[in-house]
């Protein structure tokens, strides 16, 4: 795949994002794929690749209705859907397919008909054997582990840990579709109950139900057959992986996986962190920003937590990041990186909700499990 | 509203990982080292050389 050759037709998050009891999973990945296609002007017959998460894709496709010829159900966390769109960039550049719906939807507030979770595992996995027996129950206190060596080697400091969601705040403050509505400031941050020490109530990602789709497809065909809007180019994707336990990360200061991920992205597209305009990052919690802003090149080792203090990232700041409010604030279902790519493709579609002027190129990082998966995509909204 | 306290995870050892627990069950720390290279790691794994299997063997560290 060269850069541009894959484009992004449609995008479509479902209507609803929050809580949602009356959809299941597969109802909220079917919303979401109908919308999508209805975005790229297609129908359910021009569909012929399928992708999804945690659920069977051919589960999936049946529902549907349609029968692919190629299907991909990579589940890795949260950045499973990224990884997809690079699965069907190759998929589509070798001709096993030419149209291909990336999909999610998951219950992960109202838990209706969840599929199982990647991260269940039966008593004898050696997640259960060497890992949550000593008292690891789940995200907030996997994390830990590595955030408080981050904290002490870098010298970041908990207010600027806090400042992250501070600023993201600040976008999603007025979106009525922000799971946490409203501006927090570092002391609201600091002074809301600790989860899991270093981490605040407001420093872990919400709890949501929603979905979302995209439409893959080849730019040859899409110029062929013509857009309801303009294509998103893809010009760069990664994907890398680490330990998937916790404690057998190379180094928990630094993501091995970001450091890779983007790395393929960024020489694929012959460009570098100065060319990004706009910067998703999955938040799951809010140290994962300042890991990549590093991690990726953005700024220096240890330099991360001043940078977003400064405001940097702010509405109005030099680099625009987590402009949906992140998962911290807008939306996370358990596997976020499907909301991150959304709101990438809207700021280059210029369909934001606090919309950023003059945009041209966006990258997305995603995350899976505790720094085990990565993934990075750019996006242009103009052709290399 | 609270979640109800979960369960203590109790690990259920496999035919690879039952010389570990059963070396804890005696209070010793077994874990495996590498024959070419000497380095030791954990988890207990069967086959961490693909070219030589049998480089995994068992220490008690």
């Amino acid at each position: 795949m060269k850069p541009a050759d894959i484009v992004i037709t449609g995008a479509a998050e479902t209507e609803q994002l929050g809580v949602i009891p009356e959809l299941t999973e597969l109802d909220l990945r079917a919303e979401a794929a109908h919308r999508a296609l209805a975005d790229a002007g297609l129908t359910m017959a021009d569909v012929d690749g399928i992708t999804c998460a945690a659920e069977s894709p051919i589960e999936m496709a049946h529902y549907l209705g349609v029968t692919p010829t190629w299907y991909d159900g990579t589940s890795v966390g949260g950045c499973s859907f990224l990884i997809h769109v690079r699965h069907a960039a190759a998929a589509i550049s070798a001709g096993l397919c030419q149209t291909v719906l990336v999909l999610h939807g998951e219950s992960g507030r109202s838990r209706v008909g969840k599929a199982g979770s990647f991260m269940a595992r039966s008593p004898s996995s050696s997640q259960m054997q060497f890992q949550n027996l000593y008292g690891l129950s789940g995200p907030p206190n996997m994390f830990t582990l590595p955030v408080m060596r981050f904290l002490a080697e870098t010298g970041t400091t908990e207010e600027q840990l806090a400042s992250v969601v501070a600023a993201q705040s600040a976008w999603s403050a007025d979106n009525p579709r922000a799971f946490r509505k409203g501006e927090v400031t570092v002391e609201d941050v600091l002074s809301s109950p600790v989860i899991a020490y270093p981490f605040h109530k407001l420093e872990c990602c919400v709890v949501t139900d929603g979905g979302g789709a995209l439409v893959v497809t080849s730019r040859k065909r899409a110029e062929a057959a013509g857009t309801p809007k303009p294509p998103i180019y893809l010009l760069g994707a990664g994907e890398a992986c680490d330990a998937p336990l916790v404690h057998d990360l190379e180094d928990g200061t630094s993501s091995k996986a970001f450091k890779i991920s983007s790395r393929l992205a960024f020489e694929q597209a012959d460009l570098g962190p100065g060319d990004i305009d706009h910067l998703m990052i999955y938040d799951a919690f809010a140290h994962l920003p300042l890991y990549a802003l590093q991690d990726l090149g953005f700024v220096g080792r240890g330099e991360a937590g001043a940078f977003v203090a400064e405001g940097n990232t702010r509405p109005g700041g030099p680099l625009p990041l987590n402009t949906n409010g992140g998962g911290v604030r807008y939306t996370h279902t358990g596997m976020y990186g499907m909301f991150a790519m959304q709101e990438s493709i809207r700021q280059l579609r210029g369909e934001a909700f606090n919309q950023v002027d003059g945009l041209e190129v966006g990258l997305v990082q995603g995350v899976g499990g505790m720094f085990t998966a990565a993934s990075t995509l750019i996006f242009s909204n103009r052709l290399p | 509203m609270p979640e109800p306290a979960r369960a203590k995870p109790v690990p259920a050892p496999t035919p690879t990982t039952q010389p570990y627990w059963d070396g804890t069950a005696v209070g010793e720390l077994r874990i495996q080292r590498c024959v070419t290279t000497g380095k030791v790691f954990s988890y207990p794994r069967r086959f961490f050389r693909p070219e030589r299997p049998e480089t995994a063997e068992r220490t008690v560290a």
